[in-house]
């Protein structure tokens, strides 16, 4: 692993009988990022990440966590990972209390001042047992567990769901507020992207097993523009010359809509222009990171199901 | 504090309750038989209860066991991929040796320590006391380590009780098939057992084939978690108790030769008679190549046997 990625993996695959859940999967999450994973339910975000945890074995291919060997996790390793999930199954018996007392001694760089204040901050109660802990409460309190040993890593699955508005904004401010003062690496996986536009500055959507994009949100969004072209004649001949990397092209009348998701290329421009006559008006809009997820995913079923242009 | 003693502290809050009427329970049992019962000889009431309680206790104590086993194993389960354990810095070398340390003091050093003081208090002879502990340790091994192994193999206690009934039903129907397919290929006399210290000493093996495959399967689901890998060791242990049961040649029970014992019966004294009431007779059977046999079930009065026999004898 090079010093400046948190995670690495090359080829990684994992197969469940005939079905491939996670095929070549090659991804690089800089150290101090904050990685989206993103995908579609079923797209094989959990199973990467329990490959990266070591909790499920990769069928092929190699990866490496902190530069620990992902196809086993030294406990070293593991003390630097926090991981929260919405599937992990807490000890429910423990208060939660007994939970933290539980974790201490495990971890070495264990602090109990910041366990202090996020207790105070995140409202639980010491002696109240798990079980009776609503799944907000519940999910706050696994938080508050791996926050508390200062992760070099944060491995978040899904830590939102069910959650309602307040707990995510809470839960989303308690992260970011010591993601930025610690430049800890997140890596957090969503199938909604609202959750996690706010504070991601790398994402990476896998689709069907498959990383489909793996790069900045900067240069994501400065690569996708949503286009609009009012012509002055018909449209239907112009708009099936569109370049492969012009997603779900839409035609309206004169008005032919799609993604361009090569807007930075060079000669980009000139060479959409040379493609409409020069009487045309065309737009092209920034895109937020949500519109461009949801374009890919559009574009990902229509490939799937054959209709891909 | 250590790690160890941190986790194996964590396991005692977890089965405290469970841990404690395990513990009153061992005491009760070993207590009661050790001061024998107190009862008048004609209180048949109060000797009834004696005996009802003693044989209860025991019963009692194995249901605990098949309870408080699965608890503490599967709070770090081994299977599945949704464990708290599995996300924190928990190595398997050190769940393995925390939970066997937990499972060998509580559940197999602690009631054999209490039984051995029971019988040091009742004036048995140090070595007999030598002798009988490993026979003691022994007896709790063949039931301890295959629940164990169950419960490494399953996730939760509803898993570990339908994999459990359906591991019992099935071995039962395997047994009883391999038997009657021996009385039909063999014959009664050749199917029975010819001795039966060669029968103690099959069956001692077989609880040493158990006892082995179940460390075997424990060591496997905690260092390595292939499932699979440990369920063809369960499938190749029943196979190897079944054989061993089944074929085992060695009779190292059979005691050496000695003279004949003092209650030895002479036949010339003795005198069966048959009742008339309530006696059955199977019809004449012959099977190729013996000699034609009946079965008589029938009050029995036997007369002329020696004193010491006739006080061992049931009524």
């Amino acid at each position: 692993m090079s010093s400046d990625s948190a995670i690495e993996t090359h080829e990684l695959s994992r197969r469940f009988r005939r079905k491939n859940a996670v095929q070549n999967l090659t991804l690089r999450v800089p150290t101090g990022s904050v990685f989206a994973f993103l995908g579609p339910n079923g797209a094989g975000k959990t199973t990467t990440i329990k490959m990266l945890m070591s909790i499920l074995r990769a069928s092929s291919g190699s990866g490496t966590v902190l530069g620990g060997n992902i196809q086993k996790l030294r406990p070293d390793i593991v003390a630097q990972i926090g991981y929260v999930s919405e599937n992990q199954k807490m000890p429910d018996w423990m208060t939660v209390g007994g939970l933290l007392n539980y974790c201490k001694p495990w971890y070495p760089t264990w602090d109990d001042a910041l366990c202090e204040r996020l207790l105070r901050q995140f409202d639980l109660p010491l002696d109240r047992k798990l079980k009776h802990l609503s799944r907000g409460m519940k999910t706050k309190a696994e938080l508050l567990s791996v926050l508390a040993f200062r992760p070099k890593l944060l491995m978040l699955d899904e830590p939102f769901s069910g959650l309602d508005p307040l707990v995510r904004d809470e839960f989303i401010r308690g992260v970011l507020e010591l993601t930025e003062q610690e430049q800890w690496t997140i890596f957090v996986s969503s199938h909604d992207i609202d959750e996690v536009e706010r504070f991601a500055n790398w994402v990476g959507i896998i689709n069907n097993g498959r990383l489909e994009l793996c790069e900045s949100v900067v240069g994501l969004q400065s690569r996708f523009r949503r286009v609009e072209v009012v012509l002055a004649g018909d449209s239907t001949a112009t708009h099936q010359a569109l370049p492969s990397d012009c997603l779900l092209p839409e035609v309206s009348g004169r008005t032919v809509r799609f993604i361009d998701s090569a807007a930075t290329a060079h000669e980009r421009e000139d060479a959409l222009r040379r493609l409409f006559p020069s009487d045309v008006r065309m737009t092209a809009t920034p895109m937020s990171l949500r519109e461009i997820f949801l374009a890919l995913a559009r574009q990902f079923r229509l490939v799937e199901g054959g209709g891909a242009k | 504090m250590s790690l160890l003693a941190h986790h194996i502290k964590k396991d005692i809050r977890h089965v405290r309750w469970l841990l404690g009427l395990w513990a009153l329970l061992v005491l009760a049992q070993f207590v009661l038989v050790g001061m024998g019962s107190r009862a008048e000889p004609d209180d048949l009431a109060a000797q009834f209860a004696y005996q009802a309680i003693t044989m209860m206790l025991p019963f009692l104590q194995a249901v605990l066991l098949i309870v408080i086993i699965p608890v503490l194993i599967h709070d770090e389960p081994l299977v599945g991929t949704t464990a708290f354990w599995y996300t924190r810095p928990i190595s398997r070398s050190f769940l393995l040796w925390s939970k066997t340390l937990f499972i060998g003091i509580a559940l197999i050093i602690f009631p054999a320590v209490v039984e051995l003081t029971v019988m040091a208090a009742n004036k048995a002879p140090l070595h007999d006391l030598v002798g009988i502990a490993p026979e003691i340790l022994y007896g709790s091994l063949q039931v301890i380590v295959p629940v164990f192994a169950l419960a490494a193999l399953t996730l939760n206690f509803a898993r570990f009780a339908i994999t459990g009934v359906a591991l019992y039903i099935g071995l039962s129907v395997l047994y009883l098939a391999i038997y009657l397919l021996g009385l039909y290929f063999r014959g009664v006399e050749e199917t029975a057992v010819q001795s039966q210290t060669l029968a103690l000493s099959r069956s001692m093996v077989s609880g040493g084939v158990i006892i082995v495959t179940g460390a075997m399967v424990v060591a496997v689901q905690y260092l390595t978690r292939r499932t699979g890998v440990s369920y063809a060791l369960v499938g190749l242990g029943v196979i190897g108790m079944m054989l061993v049961g089944s074929y085992w040649p060695v009779d190292f029970m059979k005691l050496p030769q000695e003279a004949p014992p003092q209650n030895a019966v002479d036949c010339a004294t003795l005198s069966i008679e048959v009742g008339d009431t309530s006696s059955r007779v199977s019809s004449s059977g012959r099977r190729r190549g013996r000699e034609p046999e009946q079965i008589i079930s029938a009050h029995m009065e036997i007369t002329g046997l020696p004193p010491r026999l006739k006080d061992e004898l049931p009524a």
